[in-house]
């Protein structure tokens, strides 16, 4: 499966960025091969519609699934449109190597409701940055 | 920048009247101020000396004006923009809409036709840009305009429906009914919603006088020079009223202000109870406590007002 | 850390001088941002004697420009704009840059490809120190159009200040009124406020506000300022709150001091500690406190 991962750099020693509009890179890992390739995202100075953006970008790049930290309503139907599973719960002190592991493991939950208001997705949780 | 003559141009293109009657605007930068107790008083005080006016409640984030004169508001129409409605049929797949949206509403999945998930503001681009024509209007309600009458006090209001952004466009179909109403009003007022963005600068399009409504705190102060400035750049020029006079702050940097750019304050009002009782009833100070000083204040403005421009 | 955003509907109902004294409050207890989002006429600073560390211009609006060079005068652009952003003057088009929003369609149509859309900055944001707490100050340039977009980057802002200082509370406070500004400030919030005053204006516009706060289905409570101002709105206020099963925060007295405070460029809660609105400003903490920050991750990880 094509699993989108989003990540604040191009490697997957790069660490993970939870919010997913925002996120500077995706990588986009094959969970059955070695295979990963990144793309940067082009939304991310957009001043709406950010989440959509980036969900076109990674719908376009033929991912199946995305893990991100969290996803706002927006990005999250457009998600939805385009049949690709979305992970929330990823975190930025994980590097996408390590959060790829934890979801071979089957770690993460997938989202079946968005999380937060429109730009919920740049909301910040837990005390943590 | 723009040039001095680009500027003119673009003054006379944003102040181009389509009725022929005196427009005077009631704004200000900070809120609860007293803009709308002033309007609905001026109104009330021409009504009162024998003028029709129309009332155009432009604060549609916000109308309260209809409150402070205890009128219902009547005759609702809604106001909607286009969003695009795609055709399935027609639809190639080229996804030019979704990269000509700025907004970046529209969402192309990999099979189907384009989506519409975003928050679209009815600009109509997606449309004039689809060489297929195949995405079509649907309507998208996002307020409303009421008209009331009573004597001689038309009383035009707009309401931005909840969650929704385009608070300017509003203000655009609220005056369009308001000139294609054929009123017969001898003047138009127009209360303004508080700042200085973009909604306001519509609402302030053709008045032939503005009076800028501030207090003499530190926060009035603040925004009424923001306003000022507003002005001048719009090329309009402004009346001063300083409400709730007795409240303690910096009295003369207004002043200062005030002559600096060559705004004369014409008017103070005292915080005044009676004031506050008027709008629990819902009638204007004027009529209800003529003598109150608030209202002697008050009605020499709407003269002052009918004295320039209704003779 | 929480977001909490302070909003009313009406104008001038007191959000500047609650979020000044609720800043001055937690202050002594947490880490704290103040985020100004009133870009119309921002006012936070008013009541603090800080200076900014920082300041920087931000582009957050696009405008088109005509090319009257390249123009031919067909005049398709003026019935493109939905915005009324295009005038006719001496059979050509001129942009009122006020009303457009830079959506292209002008540019779409077009034949002479005379229409451009540019970046264009509209507002400033500045940041200021009062010993450890920060203030982000959003100011949109007059003239200027796009207040959302500013608020959105001011936002953006006091979440980076606020994870720089490791903060425990961001206090934002909002602009009037419900349109495109109000849903920018309260996007992506823990808890909002709404202030309201005892006035039958005040009351209406609440409605209106607390429909938008819904529609995010944001938690909230009401806070009733200038207590005592009329006693009888006060009651239509406590009927609108239990109808609609909100919980009342704080009533604040209606008090002299609070703009006597602000002549002395400071919050009520500071200068006048004593006073009755700042006893208000103090219950309204406690209850800000219990809903946002008591059982929340402040206290360990």
């Amino acid at each position: 499966m094509k699993l989108c991962i989003t990540s604040d750099g191009k490697e997957l020693n790069s660490s993970v960025e939870e919010t997913f509009g925002r996120s500077p890179y995706f990588v986009i890992v094959n969970t059955e091969t070695p295979e990963s390739k990144s793309v940067r995202n082009t939304s991310m100075q957009s001043g709406h519609g950010a989440g959509i953006r980036a969900a076109q970008i990674i719908a376009d790049e033929g991912a199946e699934a995305l893990l991100t930290g969290i996803v706002g309503p927006n990005a999250f139907n457009a998600l939805k449109a385009a049949h690709i599973k979305v992970f929330e719960g990823a975190s930025e002190f994980d590097s996408v190597k390590d959060a790829l592991e934890k979801f071979k493991k089957g770690m993460y939950k997938e989202a079946t409701v968005p999380s937060g208001g429109p730009g919920g997705g740049r909301r910040f949780r837990g005390g943590q940055w | 920048m723009v040039d001095a003559e680009l500027r003119d141009k673009i003054l006379a293109a944003l102040h181009r009247k389509v009725l022929d009657i005196p427009v005077v605007a009631v704004t200000g930068g900070k809120g609860g101020v007293g803009k709308s107790t002033i309007a609905i008083n001026i109104a009330a005080g021409l009504a009162e000396m024998g003028h029709k006016v129309a009332l155009m409640d432009a604060d549609v984030e916000a109308p309260d004006d209809h409150i402070m004169l205890g009128i219902t508001l009547e005759k609702p129409l809604d106001i909607t923009i286009n969003v695009p409605d795609v055709d399935a049929g027609k639809c190639t797949g080229c996804r030019i809409c979704v990269d000509i949206c700025r907004r970046n509403a529209l969402f192309q999945p990999r099979e189907g036709v384009p989506v519409l998930i975003g928050d679209c503001n009815g600009c109509e681009a997606c449309m004039l840009a689809c060489p297929e024509g195949a995405l079509g209007k649907e309507g998208k309600k996002i307020g409303e305009t009421y008209v009331s009458e009573r004597d001689r006090l038309l009383l035009f209001t707009g309401k931005l429906l909840p969650a929704i952004e385009e608070s300017s466009m509003v203000v655009s179909a609220l005056r369009d009914r308001l000139c294609a109403s054929g009123t017969g009003a001898d003047l138009v007022l127009v209360d303004t919603s508080p700042g200085i963005h973009c909604n306001v600068i519509n609402a302030l399009r053709g008045a032939d006088a503005v009076y800028a409504v501030t207090e003499p705190t530190t926060l009035g102060a603040h925004d009424l020079e923001r306003t000022l400035k507003l002005l001048g750049i719009l090329g309009l020029s402004s009346h001063l009223i300083l409400n709730f006079s007795d409240l303690p702050g910096p009295r003369e940097k207004i002043a200062a202000m005030a002559r600096a750019l060559d705004a004369e304050i014409s008017c103070e009002l005292p915080v005044d109870e009676q004031v506050l009782k008027s709008h629990v009833e819902g009638v204007p100070a004027v009529s209800m406590f003529p003598d109150a000083v608030s209202s002697v204040c008050m009605r020499r403005i709407a003269e002052d007002i009918a004295t320039e421009y209704l003779q | 850390m929480k977001e909490v955003v302070i909003v009313s509907g009406k104008g001038g109902v007191g959000k500047s001088a609650i979020s000044a004294s609720l800043g001055a409050i937690f202050m002594k207890n947490y880490k704290v941002v103040l985020a100004d989002t009133d870009v119309d006429a921002p006012n936070l600073n008013l009541f603090f004697s800080s200076r900014p560390r920082y300041s920087k211009v931000v582009e957050a609006s696009e405008k088109a420009s005509i090319d009257a060079e390249k123009c031919e005068g067909c005049l398709e652009c003026v019935v493109a704009c939905r915005f009324s952003a295009i005038a006719v003057s001496a059979d050509a088009p001129v942009l009122i840059p006020y009303f457009c929003e830079g959506c292209g369609a002008c540019s779409i149509v077009c034949p002479a490809g005379a229409i451009e859309i540019n970046s264009e900055s509209n507002g400033n944001i500045d940041i200021s120190d009062i010993d450890s707490t920060v203030i982000v100050s959003g100011e949109l340039r007059i003239g200027e159009s796009s207040s959302g977009r500013l608020v959105d980057e001011v936002k953006r802002v006091a979440k980076e200040e606020a994870g720089r200082i490791n903060a425990d509370l961001i206090i934002t406070d909002g602009p009037p009124g419900t349109g495109c500004p109000v849903i920018s400030a309260l996007k992506g919030s823990d808890y909002v406020i709404a202030v309201t005053e005892p006035t039958p204006a005040a009351l209406s516009d609440l409605g209106a506000v607390y429909d938008v706060i819904r529609h995010f289905g944001l938690p909230s409570g009401i806070v009733i300022n200038k207590a005592g101002l009329h006693p009888a709105s006060e009651s239509l206020i406590r009927d609108f709150i239990i109808k609609d099963d909100i919980p009342i925060l704080a009533a604040i007295s209606y008090d002299i001091s609070v703009p006597e405070a602000t002549a002395r460029t400071m919050p009520v809660a500071e200068a006048y500690p004593d006073a009755p609105a700042s006893k208000g400003m103090i219950r309204l903490a406690g209850a800000v406190t219990k809903a946002v920050l008591s059982h929340s991750e402040i206290s360990g990880d």
